[in-house]
Formats: structure tokens, sequence, C-alpha cells
């Protein structure tokens, strides 16, 4: 089972309740790691166990699913019940406004001027032996770089492969003219390249441990001189951070696990700007994270690239994508499909790129 | 995962405070102990018996103090009671053979950090578990020291400084307790206040997230299983200097008193949790409730029972309050 | 052909089967009183203490949790055995006690790691040091000798089936069969590797996660107790050492067998020939005349050898 990709698992687990004679069947976030093709699936699925009586309880946070699917909605905020509405009587922004309890003006502000034109970040015919296949990308100072693909494309491993948490088979990747050899994080770390993880919990967080230890991991050696932390120094930099981005947190103690998923967010965001880098790796920045962090998070990233970092950003979401990025790059099956800038970019261009 | 803040606990309640009220029921509890101890026997509080007790912790300690980091950064060694042995052994051969206690003294270290060495390759580069990879090596040991010698090797060379290592006194302390006091000191300083420290705690908590962040954890771990080597390697040398010969048979068990004494002390299996302090505290428990034992002449084989009871009692409270700290 | 290898190479029990034809193979060839069936049966009687500890160990394992007491059980099961036979003559009654007591162990331990919640590696350490505490304590640290001399008792330990085949062997074959059954056929074995996978999803899923580990607990104490009762028949009465070590002899045949100790991966198959291989082994290299002393130590290096190819083997899928 464990072989089986998720979508088909789904339908296992689907099976399964279906077979405990399930009156109800409640679904939590299921499309989080599905592709297109297979949502659709589900979808089709969960209409035909409504067509035969069968109530199904939808969670998401994906607006237009929910939209596409549900009748009626419920919206829960800090554990607390909103509104429960016919799916008719809603518009995106008035259930926005219902999720966040106020209205975004805008989604995607942007305030940075254009990228300049100095290569930083420069990938050239980078393999590895399970997935990538002979990309050669570059990415500039002061731009955010968006790659797109659908589940299985390529994206997190890339991400994982140039920031030398991944092995290489073959290729070239240099920071700011210097090659990343050795090919590991401890490399990649001193050339100024840090990846913000898509998946939090197993790669980001240490849980049980403070904010104050959590955000200071990476850049621990510029707060210490011969071996010992100089606690005071590290304590207000941290301070400074926690301010900067509005990181709600009652003390810097707090173990991380109390924090909500938007401030862990922030916390491994400052991990690695306390250090000062080069080049960012953002792997599905806004995964599991409400519509109002969202959009902070999207200012930092715009902030970062004003700052004159080059953002590599990994994305699923289509919009996120066209908010966000100068360039689009595309990825299907490993490669490296198609280059274009915002400008020319289109959902339907994407799209394309994206399957062939 | 939802973006709502779960509930929080009450205010101020941090990982900090969590260890320390782990500390603080330990700290109550050795108290209480004490009190009850010397109820019975008032010659508990001679000078002679507590310092009785610090030399019956200082052995335990010396090797908990490895065994500490090691559980923090989410490994174990069972093989230290194995290696205690061997390494007396060795201690009591090499000065025997050369007359010289500096070169016995040096090969029981060395060889424990070659042991510790062995483990630690096993574990980061082979990836074998740590509890299994360090029983086979418990078992290699076990089996060595009876072909290196089949009987314990008797003390021939009659060196003072040798048994000095375990008699000898610097004050009114005896050395080994102070050998303990040292390392105890640096160990804590190590986890608590450097670099090196934290990234135990990091490797611990999230190896993932520790590598991400351009810590090599498989290298951090090697050290530290090195260092738990060198430390057991010293306890045996100690341990030979008490007993006046390398025993092959010592230490059977050992391993699984420094275990305890840790987890005790509120050290967590799963890492990335844990304090020195906590362990001290931890072998003081288990060691009074020993001496407890003896010097009101209950049957010495409480010395097993009691601390079973006490280790399953401890991490059940444990249990407790990180539930009512979450809710 | 070549896929089809592959295919079966990937199946930890086929490496581990080739392992142990190998090894006998190489055994056979270097030693002429290694294939003789008096050989072979007593291998398979001194195995079958190990392997009954091994199958209840490996589903404990196999549903996520572990049992680092049993050592102390196998010895503490002789005592009640030993005495109510002494003062009943009745090998029944003795037999019943033991059981009970493994129970009852089984019961506590099961109780405080499943409902509870404590971690189970501390439990079972906490059970390690109280039970065999308790022994030494009741003993004084003597062995208790068997006043009864019933045949019937020497007979389970000691007889073989029309003078060959040890019963202990029967007795370790029949358990092990059931267990197989039950872990492939019946839901129980499902439940078992639906917990130790992943105890969440089984939750969901509708399975009740802390009985299931309950019972796993239960079955893995009775079946050291069945194994102690064979080794105090062996032993011909109750001594306050034996099983000591035995958890780890035990633990090492199962992870050796392919079961994962982070739970729901594994094979009774595997376990069953983990424990032959280990037992082979130190009976074949006896055979070459080594000093019993290297067994430990070559079964040590082959322990990490094996499970270190295992993980690589693992990694390059």
């Amino acid at each position: 089972m464990g072989n089986l990709p998720v979508s088909k698992q789904q339908m296992v687990e689907i099976a399964r309740a279906l077979a405990h004679e399930a009156r109800v069947v409640v679904m939590d976030e299921p499309t989080s790691s599905l592709t297109p093709a297979e949502v659709a699936l589900l979808f089709e699925v969960i209409r035909r166990l409504t067509s035969i009586g069968i109530a199904v309880l939808y969670v998401s946070h994906k607006i237009d699913e929910i939209f596409e699917i549900a009748d009626t909605v419920t919206v829960l905020r800090d554990g607390r019940h909103i509104s429960t509405k016919p799916i008719a009587e809603h518009t995106p922004d008035s259930l926005i406004h219902d999720m966040i309890g106020r209205r975004i003006e805008n989604l995607f502000p942007r305030e940075r001027g254009p990228a300049s034109a100095e290569t930083i970040l420069k990938v050239e015919n980078l393999s590895t032996t399970d997935k990538l296949k002979d990309v050669s990308f570059e990415a500039r100072a002061g731009e955010v770089l968006g790659f797109f693909g659908l589940m299985g494309a390529g994206r997190t491993e890339l991400a994982k492969a140039i920031v030398g948490f991944d092995p290489i088979r073959t290729g070239r990747i240099s920071i700011g003219g210097q090659p990343l050899t050795p090919h590991d994080t401890r490399t990649g770390k001193a050339l100024g390249i840090g990846l913000l993880t898509e998946d939090r919990k197993s790669e980001g967080l240490m849980l049980e441990l403070p904010v104050l230890h959590n955000m200071s991991l990476a850049s621990l050696s510029s707060f210490s001189s011969g071996g010992f932390v100089d606690e005071g120094r590290e304590r207000s930099a941290v301070q400074e951070f926690i301010d900067r981005f509005r990181v709600k947190t009652p003390s810097l103690n707090r173990q991380i696990k109390y924090l909500s998923g938007g401030n862990q967010q922030k916390v491994l965001l400052a991990r690695w700007l306390m250090r000062g880098l080069k080049v960012i790796v953002v792997d599905e920045p806004t995964r599991g994270i409400d519509v109002g962090a969202k959009s902070e998070i999207f200012a930092l990233i715009d902030k970062l690239a004003a700052d004159g970092l080059a953002v590599v950003m990994m994305t699923s979401e289509m919009p996120e994508l066209l908010g966000l990025s100068d360039r689009i790059a595309v990825m299907a099956e490993g490669r490296l499909t198609a280059v274009m800038d915002r400008k020319d970019a289109t959902q339907e261009k994407v799209l394309n790129a994206a399957i062939a | 995962m939802s973006d709502i803040s779960r509930p929080a606990p009450a205010a101020g309640s941090t990982l900090a405070r969590l260890t320390q009220n782990n500390q603080i029921v330990l700290l109550v509890t050795l108290v209480l102990l004490c009190l009850v101890i010397s109820l019975g026997a008032p010659q508990f509080y001679s000078v002679d018996n507590l310092i009785a007790i610090l030399r019956q912790c200082s052995l335990v300690l010396i090797i908990a103090a490895g065994m500490t980091m090691l559980l923090i950064a989410a490994e174990v060694d069972l093989s230290v009671g194995a290696s205690l042995a061997f390494s007396g052994v060795v201690a009591m051969d090499v000065t025997n053979k050369t007359g010289s206690v500096a070169l016995g003294v040096a090969a029981a270290i060395l060889f424990g950090g070659a042991v510790g060495l062995f483990n630690g390759l096993v574990v980061t580069r082979l990836r074998v578990n740590s509890l299994i990879a360090t029983i086979a090596t418990m078992m290699i040991l076990q089996g060595g020291v009876y072909l290196y010698s089949r009987e314990a090797v008797q003390n021939m060379h009659l060196q003072k400084a040798f048994t000095d290592i375990s008699t000898g006194y610097v004050g009114p302390l005896p050395v080994p307790v102070i050998i303990a006091a040292v390392v105890v000191i640096i160990a804590y300083v190590v986890l608590r206040h450097t670099t090196a420290g934290r990234y135990i705690y990091a490797t611990g908590a999230n190896e993932r997230a520790a590598r991400l962040s351009g810590i090599r954890p498989e290298r951090l771990k090697l050290i530290v299983f090195v260092v738990t080597g060198l430390l057991t390697g010293l306890a045996g040398l100690i341990l030979a200097s008490l007993m006046n010969a390398g025993q092959p048979t010592a230490g059977r068990g050992f391993e699984l008193t420094v275990v305890a004494a840790v987890i005790l002390g509120g050290t967590s299996l799963t890492g990335g949790r844990g304090s020195l302090l906590g362990t001290l505290l931890g072998v003081l428990v288990l060691k009074v409730i020993d001496n407890g034992i003896i010097i009101l002449r209950w049957d010495q084989d409480l010395q097993m029972v009691i601390p079973g009871i006490v280790i399953v009692l401890a991490t059940y409270l444990d249990l407790v309050r990180k539930k009512n700290d979450a809710t | 052909m070549g896929d089809r290898l592959r295919a079966l190479l990937k199946r930890n029990e086929a490496v581990l089967l080739l392992v142990f034809v190998l090894l006998i193979a190489f055994f056979a060839l270097t030693s002429e009183n290694f294939l003789t069936t008096r050989n072979i049966t007593n291998v398979l009687g001194q195995a079958s203490l190990a392997m009954i500890g091994a199958v209840g160990l490996g589903i404990l394992v196999i549903s996520g949790e572990i049992d680092v007491s049993i050592g102390s059980l196998v010895g503490a099961v002789a005592i009640p055995l030993v005495v109510v036979m002494n003062q009943t003559g009745s090998l029944e009654l003795g037999i019943i006690c033991a059981l009970l007591l493994a129970l009852v162990v089984g019961v506590i331990n099961g109780y405080l790691s499943a409902y509870v919640g404590i971690n189970s590696l501390i439990v079972t350490l906490g059970s390690l040091f109280v039970i065999r505490g308790a022994i030494y304590i009741y003993t004084g640290q003597k062995a208790i000798a068997d006043r009864a001399a019933l045949e019937s008792f020497y007979q389970i330990g000691n007889g073989r089936l029309l003078g060959t085949i040890p019963y202990p062997a029967i007795v370790a074959l029949v358990i092990l069969a059931i267990f197989i059954y039950m872990m492939r056929q019946r839901p129980f074995g499902r439940q078992l590797y639906a917990v130790g996978g992943n105890p969440e999803v089984a939750r969901l899923a509708g399975y009740n996660v802390k009985r299931t580990k309950f019972i796993a607990f239960v079955l893995c104490s009775l079946l050291a107790g069945i194994s102690g009762i064979l080794l105090s028949s062996r032993l011909g009465s109750a001594v306050h050492v034996s099983g000591l070590g035995y958890e780890f002899q035990v633990v090492a045949a199962v992870v050796l067998g392919g079961v994962s100790l982070a739970g729901g991966i594994g094979s009774l198959f595997g376990v069953a020939l983990g424990v032959l291989i280990l037992s082979f082994l130190s009976n074949g290299l006896g055979m070459l005349k080594l000093a019993t002393e290297w067994q430990q130590v070559i079964t040590g290096f082959i322990i990490i050898g094996a499970v270190g190819l295992d993980e690589l083997r693992r990694r390059r899928r």
C-alpha cells in the first residue's frame, strides 16, 4: 500500500469507509497532494457519494475547491464557529472575510522595484539519479523566480538538490560565482543559500524546542565565539526578527509547537534571514497557512526580493505563482519545460508547459 | 495542519520550566529520601556515609554524562557495561606489562574511545539502529574480553598511583568524585552554553531540520559516541583501580543502570529533550536509595527492585505533567 | 528471469533463506559432524527456547512496542513451577502457576504501556529490574532444586518424540505455525501490522489500538513464560540467573529477521530464520572447535553486517 500513489491510497481509504457502511465520510484536506486530474476524479467520486445519500464533510482551506464541490459551507476561525450558509450566498470575497475576520485589499502587494541584472544563482545541467534531468537556470538578485509543476514534476527535488540537501549525479551549482562543492548544506549555508521546506513538521521545526532555539539554529555561529553561545546577543537578534515579522508568541521560550502554522513559518523564514542569505529557496511557502497569514508571507517574500535576495519559489498554487513571480519556470517529469517572463505568462501557457 | 493557534497552556510554561519541573520533583524526592532514611539510620548523615554515596555515584555519573548527550541526540549505547569491564582489564594488563600507570591510563581511555568510534561508525555509516548495533557490540566485547583474558587480571605492578585513582583523596574528597565532578561540569557547560550542545539538541529534536540548517548530524553523533566511549574507558580504569584487578565479568547490567539514571533524570528516549542536571539528580536518587537499603539493613537485592519501580513511576509523573501542560 | 531473481532478492526472507542455506552448506563442508541427525535435532532443541520468545517479541515489535523484561521473566517462571511441583507433586499445577505469573507480568507491562501510555522500553526496563530483583530476594541468590523429580518434568525439556525430535522443538514449531497463520490469515494479525505501521490511521480505521497492543504484550509474556518452563526443565531446577541476557539474544534474532524496531514491518517467517541462523551459527562455530567466546564475537559482527546490509538495500530501493 505504501507504494501506491497518494491518490490511489485515498481511494482505498474511501473504499474502506464505504466497506464499513459509513453514512458520513470526513475528508480532511484530501487534495493537498493530488494532481489536477486526480482532484477531478476525487470530485467525481464525491458527487457520486452524495448522490447515493452519503454525507461528505469536506475540510479544506482552498477556496476554489469549496466553490466547486460544496453545497453548504461552514467557516471556523480560532476554533470558533463563524458562519454556516449555502454556498450560493457566498462570494469568494465574503468567504475570505469570514475566514480571517477582515477584508484583504491586495493579496499580492508589489513594492519592490525591477530585478537587477546580476546573476546570483546559476544551475547548469543538473541531474539526480531518481528525478531531475538536465535542469539549467539562473536566478538574479532582487527577483522572484517561480517554479510551477504538477505533483511529481520534481520541484521539491530541485529545491533540495540546489541547497545541497540531496545528492546530485551531474551538473554544476554556483552561488555568487562560487561552486557548491562539496555538495552539502554546510557549504550551501556558507555560500548563502537556504531552503524553507514544504514539510515544516518533519524538516523544519524542532517542535519540542523553544522559539529562540528554532530561530537561531542556522546562524548560531554568528552569536558565538570560541564555540560558546552569547545568549544575550542571540536573544536580542531573535527578538528583533520577532518584532519585524510580527510573530505572535508569548515569549521566546515558548515551545514552537504551540505557535500557529503562519507564525511557525515566519520563524523558519527568519531562521535563514538572520544569517543573511543571497538566495532563498521557498518550497510551497503557504502550505497549511490561513489566508490572513498568507498575505503576510507574500509581503515578506516581496520584501526579501526588494532587499536584493534571489528568491526561488516552488509552488503548485497558480495565483501565488502569477501574483508573486518576476519570471516563471515550469517543470514536468524532472525537466525544465519552459521559462517565461511574468508579463508573457498566462495560466494556459503555464499549464500547457506543465503537462508537456 | 490548521492555522488556528493551539489552546495555549498556562503562561510561561516553557521547555526550561518543563525540565525544571522534573528536576524539582527529583530534588524533592531526594530530600524526602534523605529524611526518611536518616529517621531509620541516623548515621546516614555522617560525613563518611555521604562521601561513600558520592563515591558510588561517580562511576555511573561519568558514563551517564556521555549517555545523556547520546540520548539527547536520539541515540543510545548499550555496550557501555561490557566496554567498562574490558577497559578495566586493558588498564590493568597494560600497566602490568609496561610498569607505567600513564600508559595504562591512556590504554584504557583509548580503548573505550575506540569502542565508541566503532559504535559511531556502525550507526552513522552503516545506519544500523543504535539499540541493535550496541547490543551487537556488547556481545562482541563480552566474548572478546574472555578471549583477551580468561581470568581476572590481578595487580602485579603494585604501583601506588594506580590504586590512588580510586582510593586517593584530594582534601576531603575522593579522587573519583573529583573526576566525576569535572566530567559533569564540562558536559553541562557543553550542552548548555556551546554551539555543539545546541546542535546536539537540534539533531535529536529533528535530524532533517538540523541538516537543512547546515549541521552535519552524522559527524556530531559520531563525536558523541566517541566521547561516551572515552568516558566509559575512564570509568573502566577507575573500576579496575577500585577492585585492584581487571575483572572481565564486571559491568554486567551496568548499561541498564546508566540508562535508567539518565531517563529518571528526565531525558527523553526520543531525543531533543533532557539535561545534565537532571541526570545528576537521577544518579543521586538511585544511589541514595542503594545506600539507604544498605544502612537500613534491608535485603540488598531490593537495590534492583526499587530503582525499577522508581524509573517507571518517574516517567509516569512526567507523562501526567505533560498532559496537564497540553490541556 | 533476472527480474524475477531481483524481485525475490528484494524480499528480506529470501535473502535470509539464502544466508541460512549458505551457512548450513559451509558448516556441512567444514565439519563432518555438523550434518548429522543428532546434531541438527540438538540445535533445533536449543533454538526452540529463543524461537518461542522471538515469536512473542516479534509480534510485539511489529505492533510498535518492545519488551526487554522477557529475560527476567524466563528466569522468574521457573520459581512458581519448581516450588509448586515440590509442594504438590503436580507438573500441571506448576505449569499453570508459572503461566499465571507470566500472565500477570504481561498484563502489567501491557497496561502501563498501552493504556497508561508510558514508553514500553522504560516500562519493561523497570520490569526487568523488579522481576530479577524479586528472584534474587526470593531465592537468596541460590538455585531452587527440583525435589519432586517428576519424569514428566524432565521429559518436556529433554525428551524426544520417537527418540529424535526434541519436544521443545515441537512446541516451538506448533507455536510458530499458529502465529504465522494468525499474522497472515486472521484479522488480529492485520491489526498488529496496522497498529504498528501507523497507529493514527489504524485508530481512524476503527481498530482498537490500545487493546491490540495490550494483547500483544500479554502474548509476548506468555510465550516467554513457556520458554522459561522448558528452560527450567532442561536445567532441572529454578536457577536464579537463568534468562540473563535472553532479551538481547531474542531482540537480535527478531531484528536480524527483518522486523523493524519502528513497527509495522516484518514477518514471523523472517524471525524464525533469524533465530535459526543465530543458533546454527553458534553450533557450527562450536563444531569448528572455536571457543564459545568467538561465537559471541562473530555473532555480534554478523548482526551488524546483516542489519547494515539490509539498511543499504532499503535505501537503494
